[in-house]
């Protein structure tokens, strides 16, 4: 098989592999925020990184404090995201409530019934945020977590200085979750590839069959797959979190821009009629198509646009100047 | 009516619990129980139960409700809510925290801490000063208990009102360990409220025989009841029916009123609440109309050696003129007739003090039985003329 072929097989697979994939992604975002799988995970690794067994659990304090709170979309849910500016803000407050003095006052009827008539709060509280860190920080016992805060209090000078270490180490933190939740997110992103491929019949086997014996139709996708990657950007379509009507939309566009490629998915007539012939080994064939697919899929639509991009390229040589 | 108070009740939600603290309603196994907390509180069956608990007033629903509540000031708001339109607008509102990090095993610990519970409470405390009056749940297990630090800071500054013990949880009232806290208690008039029911919540963990010695520590060693608490020890160690040897019955040797008496006799200011009067089934002992309660009372008590119920044992032994400030209250057992009744007849009959009896609910433990209005109407048309006086001149002498 000559090399050129080879690589326009890989192309048109790159772009075959990437819409899908699209579409799994659009589909898992939308399973991820129908579960809170995302914000859940986001609580989790929270809790995970300011566990202190000895004084509190202040990932719950975190998420109970007042900036944090108004996150939710409702009582039930969690945030999605939190900016590293406001967890440095809401925990560099939290330590520092710790040296508040809070004091109630009862005051009782003057004219002896002996009924309550009036609670007070007396409240005593450093006003500058800096020093109230400090103070907080010397109230709580012994801990790993007191020993970390307290480093980033002793290399630092002022407030905007300790907020953006505390900002630092949350945005590293992050970046390590996004691994984790990636390598968590696996199976499902492969359960709902492959939900997508029985649904669809993606079988990568026929694809390839097709693509190597259709020279027409092979050109005719590289053809699209170059001018997807003249465009020199991924389809980002993210889900919209607030508005579903969008999300479907997003997901239609890109069932549309599938069709489109007139791509050999589907259950029609002829795949019915080819299973009749011999079905035992052809529908094992198919079964091994559609896994190879949904495995595929679940490698995420930026990988298979990487892929189809670098085939291009070799074909080219290089990129085509603008 | 003016500056009354619900001495008895509990605005934790479920984060608080153990997860396997769904044992205690549900009766069923370990397993089973921490599935079903973890089904509750996920999102679509706790959004289904919310929206359930509104449309039926089934009672388990009503409960679960409160329980997957989101937070502590929720729940607060929902007990705060029943009053708001009632006769008893008002109300102030005392909520018993409870350490929950030693009701289980370690791997079983509550998803919000104890300590997290607490903090929820000092912000809601300065959010609702003059209506939230809290108590400070202790557990000698919990390290503070070496020095009080925190209870100290929290009743000093008057954030909490008084000091909650859950002996079923897994500790004796007279544990020695508690000693420094009666000292403390009974030196600043600082009140306490004790749970003294068979069953309720108890010892989660798997071997409730590691949290029961054969001979505790005790805060008065040289006590004559401390031989006759070992021996009921043995007892329940030894009883030929297997279900006492299990955590829901063992745990009834943690919350037996007569574990408050060497106490007492250390301690005899002490101010001290022994909550639900001992529970339905020792105040109606063998009268009891639920043939099963009444066959539980007669095995406990032949098994115990009890020469009296429960509740004979808070009448006769505790609320008595040598311990001045002992109490009882009616909260979770307001909502069974039949133990109004039997109150109020011993109230007539002068066997227990009308200014020794505390008016409280149990919400939302008591969610279980019924709506808190409505508990609160069974006890008001069975003590009417006794109302007035438990829900306030007694209520405000016990906390202040």
């Amino acid at each position: 098989m000559q090399v050129s072929k080879i690589l326009e097989i890989l192309i048109a697979l790159g772009l075959f592999y990437f819409l899908f994939s699209t579409l799994v992604s659009l589909l898992f975002e939308w399973y991820s925020y129908k579960t809170q799988k995302r914000g859940r995970f986001l609580y989790e690794t929270i809790l995970k990184l300011l566990n202190d067994p000895v004084n509190k659990s202040y990932g719950a304090s975190l998420y109970s404090h007042f900036s944090i709170d108004q996150l939710k979309k409702n009582r039930d849910s969690y945030p999605q995201y939190i900016s590293s500016d406001m967890f440095a803000d809401a925990l560099i407050d939290i330590i520092g409530s710790q040296s508040e003095t809070t004091k109630f006052e009862n005051i009782f009827d003057p004219k002896g019934s002996a009924n309550l008539v009036d609670v007070k709060l007396v409240e005593e509280r450093i006003e500058d945020p800096y020093k109230r860190f400090q103070k907080g920080l010397e109230q709580m016992n012994y801990s790993p977590l007191k020993s970390y805060l307290r480093a980033f209090y002793e290399k630092t000078e002022n407030y905007t200085e300790l907020k953006k270490k505390i900002a630092d180490w949350f945005d590293d933190y992050m970046a390590r979750v996004s691994g984790w939740y990636k390598t968590k997110t696996k199976r499902s992103l492969f359960i709902i590839s492959l939900l997508v491929c029985l649904a669809l019949n993606v079988d990568s086997i026929t694809l390839i069959k097709k693509l190597n014996t259709d020279d027409k139709y092979r050109k005719d996708l590289v053809l699209i797959a170059e001018k997807k990657a003249l465009e020199n950007k991924i389809n980002a379509q993210k889900i919209d979190s607030v508005d579903i009507a969008k999300n479907i939309e997003s997901i239609k566009s890109v069932i549309t821009e599938i069709e489109d490629s007139s791509l050999p998915i589907g259950y029609n007539s002829d795949f019915l009629n080819s299973k009749e012939e011999k079905f035992l080994p052809m529908f094992l064939w198919w079964i091994c198509g559609i896994i190879i697919s949904a495995f595929a899929l679940s490698f995420g639509a930026p990988f298979w646009f990487e892929v189809m991009v670098k085939a291009i390229n070799i074909r080219r040589a290089g990129i085509k100047p603008s | 009516m003016n500056d009354i108070y619900n001495i008895h009740s509990h605005i934790f939600t479920g984060k608080c619990a153990p997860k396997d603290f769904l044992q205690v309603a549900a009766k069923l196994g370990d397993g089973a129980s921490t599935f079903l907390k973890w089904l509750i509180l996920t999102r679509p069956v706790s959004w289904l139960i919310t929206k359930l608990g509104n449309l039926i007033p089934k009672r388990i629903l009503q409960f679960l409700k409160i329980g997957v509540m989101a937070s502590q000031e929720e729940v607060f708001l929902d007990l705060k809510g029943a009053y708001d339109n009632s006769e008893y607008s008002g109300i102030k509102i005392v909520a018993l925290t409870i350490d929950m990090d030693y009701m289980s095993d370690p791997d079983k610990k509550p998803e919000k801490d104890f300590n997290s519970q607490i903090q929820d409470i000092y912000k809601l405390k300065k959010t609702y000063p003059s209506t939230l009056f809290p108590f400070y749940g202790i557990d000698p297990r919990n390290p503070d208990i070496k020095n009080l630090e925190n209870l100290k800071k929290a009743i000093e500054s008057k954030t909490f009102v008084g000091i909650k013990l859950y002996p079923a949880n897994g500790f004796f009232p007279f544990d020695a360990r508690l000693d420094s806290l009666y000292q403390y208690a009974e030196k600043n008039n600082i009140p306490v409220m004790t749970h003294c029911t068979r069953g309720g919540s108890y010892y989660l963990g798997k071997n409730v025989w590691s949290v029961i010695p054969d001979n505790p520590t005790s805060v008065n060693p040289a006590h004559p009841l401390m031989p006759v608490i070992t021996a009921r020890i043995s007892k329940y160690k030894n009883a030929s029916d297997k279900s006492f040897r299990e955590n829901s019955r063992a745990c009834n040797l943690f919350s037996h009123p007569e574990n408050y008496i060497p106490v007492l006799d250390k301690y005899p200011k002490l101010k001290l609440c022994i909550a639900h009067m001992g529970g339905d089934i020792e105040i109606l002992g063998v009268k009891n109309p639920d043939a099963k309660s009444a066959k539980l009372y007669q095995a406990a008590k032949t098994l115990e050696g009890n020469l009296t119920s429960w509740y004979d044992i808070i009448k006769q032994k505790i609320l008595i003129e040598k311990y001045p400030n002992t109490f009882t209250d009616i909260s979770y057992s307001l909502c069974d007739e039949n133990c109004m009744i039997q109150l109020s007849g011993d109230l007539k009959n002068g066997l227990i003090l009308p200014e020794r009896v505390l008016f409280g609910t149990d919400y939302f433990m008591v969610a279980k039985e019924n709506a808190e209005l409505k508990v609160v109407a069974v006890g008001q048309k069975n003590l009417s003329g006794y109302f007035p006086l438990f829900m306030s001149a007694n209520n405000k002498r016990y906390l202040f």
